[in-house]
């Protein structure tokens, strides 16, 4: 295997190290929609489909862009998420804080000149990833405590100059995901006796039993992304942009182990004609139900799952306000309205059904660049991000609310071609009233459901270097 | 043109740096949070700790229209604050007597039936106690000594009381425990079954230092009812004027010694009617013996039980004060319905109520009314502590 590796030319195997880091980088996100990718487009607040940053990233934030580049440049870069939250239970008043780690990923744009009028480029980038992590003492770990979603696409794209006013741009892309849904089973909920269930029986709700990992494998799924863009006068540019949805079809298994209960039986009783005797732990009488064995009802099996990653339609204007000063709007509207359900099918049983009702959204970006010397860049911007899940589906799966993103960046020029680029990002969540319960099997998903409150924040670090000819 | 810019660029970053303050700092949506409950923060999250009592067993059964008119429901009404309570599904478990004399019970249903509990459970359990618990079974479900039976565990599961409690992290509890300290003792008349003083007071006060290590801001400590007056208990007097004017049957005989050496004797319901009466009523001869009769209980062994609840209660009221916790001793308002007549001294059993308005058809545990009467005086005993309003209609 080594020497296989070793066979590989340079360039195959960067490729090689980006791609799998990509692939297998876990992406943080409330929702699946990310920032545009690129230090540089983070800094200016996401924005950029009317004038992309000149380091590549135009491949995602609009591939007509990339008709800028002069000759060469390649960027590679990474963003690291850093994000706190918890949920706050109104009747006890006990915060439950998520499982907070640095998440990293990058991002890795090239492009080239062709001639006057043509561009080729190539991306690798994560616009769409989730990962929620919970304690597993955490009352919400029944409907998931370790949701990760993640979504890489590499796309090449080509980028065409009518002239100097009119540049258009498109390329398919590969999208490359995985999902997986840890969670735990409430033995209370399962039946103990025919229409006897073991919360009838006096088992708090809540009594873990079991460990339920949900785990895809790959998933393939192929869209475009086109781009045009229009300087209106060489103060005034306008761009638009449309990312189409990605249908991916996973397949994966579903792998159950029993947990501990703890419990034992304080007096003896007589469940089903069968005598149990005071002191027996419960985990005795459910390793003799045989639940867990390769026919019993929590037999390993294997699932598919289907998902659809929205389209993005964003339009933006650019405006250079003064010499050295532009100004940067954007909008984007994501389709999330298609996420209307998750449903798992196993293999055998019954399909699990997450009712999700997903609304489109939009959001507002704007962005400052400021040249402030010549060989640096200052930048900043805000962005505000509606909520795509409807007050009933707001869980520890998607805690999701309305976004806000404030941004700071900044590039210098190191040398001939060489630029450093840095941001900051300080993403606040509105806090929203969440569950932490699924609602009884075959009825709908209900905010009288919601019983505290969700609240996240974060910190997001991006550093890139490209180099351009 | 530098200048102009270098300006620029300090306004911009002036205002941005005020605007990103602003958006750091601004106020985190605290309205989005349920309001404080209408009876105060103290009130936030109410445990009620204790036996059948706070159960709501009545009757010799529960279910859960008993389990809604038990005194802890009341209290928690008048706090204005949630209550989740194990409810469990009707006739009940056991379903309660409805005829003492023939033991018929709810829904036709034997001693023995037991319907489960409600679903979904709810999350929380603000009423966590379980019939027949003593002191010690509020610390633990096994062991030696412990009354862990099948409400223990469809009531709480495998929990114990202070488990179950500790998972509502409560901000007031009432604790009304120790009656089956003694009353075991009464039933079987033998004051050998007594909770030894020492050991009461060391599994109390462990109780009350988990409770207080939950962080429970304020309490009721009720002290235990002497079970000597409850009706379930009649002097051999009364067996014997029973007798006199034609009760029983020719075959329940009563010795000329309830009338006279052991007229004060107490005699268990559950032994009188219940095995005596039974057995007279199936053709054979029985005698009440109120003097040689090791299931009564003889003045002096009345006085041993006295005197233990006398002692208990001194130890109770004792740790409220050190707490500077509410208390709420019983036995006040029992004596005086018993000086009132209202608890009689003798089952009417032709009666509806053959135990009076304030005791079941067991004639151990309180009727409805009785648990409103203990609501009442909690809410005054709780408002006199604690500078509160709680009233209880």
């Amino acid at each position: 295997m080594r020497t296989r590796y070793a066979s590989l030319s340079f360039g195959k195997r960067f490729w090689a190290v980006w791609l799998s880091f990509l692939i297998s980088a876990p992406a943080w996100s409330q929702g699946f929609n990310l920032n545009p990718a690129g230090t540089c487009t983070l800094g200016r607040g996401g924005t950029g489909v009317a004038l992309p940053c000149p380091d590549g990233s135009a491949l995602a934030t609009n591939p007509a862009g990339l008709a800028e580049i002069s000759q060469l440049v390649v960027t590679s870069g990474a963003t690291l998420h850093f994000i706190r939250g918890g949920f706050t239970d109104d009747y006890t008043g006990q915060e439950t804080r998520m499982e907070t780690r640095t998440v990293l990923f990058p991002h890795l744009f090239a492009g080239i000149r062709l001639n006057p009028s043509w561009v080729i480029g190539l991306g690798a980038y994560v616009p769409y990833g989730l990962e929620t992590r919970w304690p597993r003492e955490f009352e919400g770990s029944f409907v998931g405590y370790r949701t990760r979603l993640q979504a890489v696409y590499v796309q090449p794209a080509v980028a065409y100059a009518w002239g100097n006013r009119l540049q258009l741009g498109a390329g398919p892309l590969l999208a490359i995901s995985t999902v997986s849904l840890w969670q735990q089973l409430d033995l209370s909920q399962q039946q103990a006796l025919p229409n006897v269930p073991f919360g009838a029986l006096g088992i708090p709700a809540g009594t873990a039993f079991a460990n339920v990992k949900l785990e895809s494998k790959e998933a393939y799924g192929f869209g475009a992304h086109l781009g045009l863009r229009l300087r209106v006068t060489d103060q005034l540019h306008f761009g638009l942009r449309y990312l189409t949805p990605v249908k991916l079809s996973y397949s994966g298994h579903i792998r159950f182990s029993p947990l501990s209960t703890g419990l034992v039986i304080p007096a003896a009783v007589t469940l089903g004609g069968q005598p149990i005797p005071a002191g027996t732990p419960l985990d005795v009488i459910l390793a003799s139900l045989g639940i867990f064995a390769p026919n019993g009802p929590l037999a390993d099996r294997e699932a598919e799952t289907e998902l659809t990653l929205p389209a993005q339609l964003a339009a933006g204007l650019s405006w250079q306000a003064l010499p050295g000063i532009t100004l940067l709007f954007d909008y984007q509207w994501t389709a999330w309205s298609h996420f209307d359900r998750l449903e798992i099918r196993p293999q055998s049983g019954t399909p699990i059904v997450r009712i999700q009702d997903y609304r489109n959204t939009s959001t507002l970006r704007t962005g400052l660049v400021v040249q402030a010397s010549d060989v640096m860049e200052v930048r900043m911007g805000y962005s505000y991000s509606q909520h795509a899940a409807p007050s009933k589906t707001v869980t520890p799966l998607l805690p999701e609310s309305n976004r806000n993103h404030a941004t700071l960046g900044m590039g210098w020029k190191l040398g001939a071609g060489v630029m450093l680029d840095i941001a900051y990002q300080y993403v606040r969540q509105d806090d929203r009233r969440g569950r932490v319960v699924d609602p009884e099997p075959g009825t709908e998903p209900s905010a009288a459901l919601n019983s505290g409150l969700y609240r996240l924040s974060g910190h997001v670090a991006s550093i890139s270097v490209s180099v351009a000819l | 043109m530098t200048d102009a810019l270098a300006t620029l660029g300090a306004r911009v970053l002036r205002w941005s740096t005020l605007g990103a303050l602003l958006f750091v700092l601004g106020c985190r949506d605290e309205a989005l949070l349920p309001p404080e409950p209408a009876g105060g923060a103290l009130f936030a999250r109410y445990v009620a700790i204790g036996n059948s009592i706070t159960a709501g067993y009545q009757s010799g059964g529960i279910n859960a229209t008993l389990q809604q008119q038990a005194y802890p429901v009341l209290l928690a009404r008048a706090m204005g604050t949630t209550f989740n309570l194990p409810l469990l599904r009707d006739p009940g478990c056991p379903p309660p007597l409805t005829n003492v004399l023939t033991g018929q019970r709810l829904g036709g249903l034997p001693a023995d039936f037991c319907a489960y509990r409600q679903t979904p459970p709810p999350r929380i359990l603000n009423n966590v106690a379980v019939p027949g618990a003593k002191v010690l079974d509020v610390l633990t479900n096994l062991g030696e000594g412990t009354s862990a039976n099948t409400l223990t565990l469809l009531l709480l599961g495998g929990r114990t009381q202070l488990e179950a409690a500790a998972e509502a992290r409560p901000t007031f509890v009432s604790v009304w425990i120790g009656n089956n300290d003694v009353l075991g003792a009464a039933l079987a008349g033998t004051t050998s079954l007594i909770t030894p003083l020492e050991l009461f007071q060391q599994r109390y006060t462990q109780m009350l230092s988990e409770l207080q290590a939950m962080g429970v801001q304020g309490g009721l400590l009720i002290g235990v009812a002497n079970v000597t007056v409850i009706p379930h208990f009649s002097p051999g007097i009364a067996y014997a004027q029973a007798k006199q004017a034609g009760a029983f049957p020719p075959t329940f005989q009563v010795a000329e010694n309830c009338a006279t050496t052991g007229a004060t004797a107490l005699v268990p319901f559950s032994y009188g009617f219940g095995t005596l009466l039974a057995q007279a009523a199936r053709g054979q001869s029985v005698t009440l013996d109120c003097v040689n009769d090791p299931r009564l209980l003889s003045p002096e062994e009345t006085a041993v039980i006295d005197q233990t609840v006398g002692q208990y209660n001194s130890f109770i009221q004792q740790q409220a004060g050190r707490l500077g916790w509410a208390y709420l001793d019983p036995n006040v308002r029992l004596a005086a319905l018993r000086a009132q007549g209202q608890i009689p001294l003798f089952p009417n059993v032709t009666s509806s109520e053959p135990f009076g308005p304030y005791f079941s058809l067991d004639g151990v545990h309180p009727s409805s009314a009785a648990h409103r009467l203990v609501a009442q005086e909690a809410a005054a005993a709780i408002n006199a502590v604690y500078g509160t309003s709680l009233q209880v209609p």
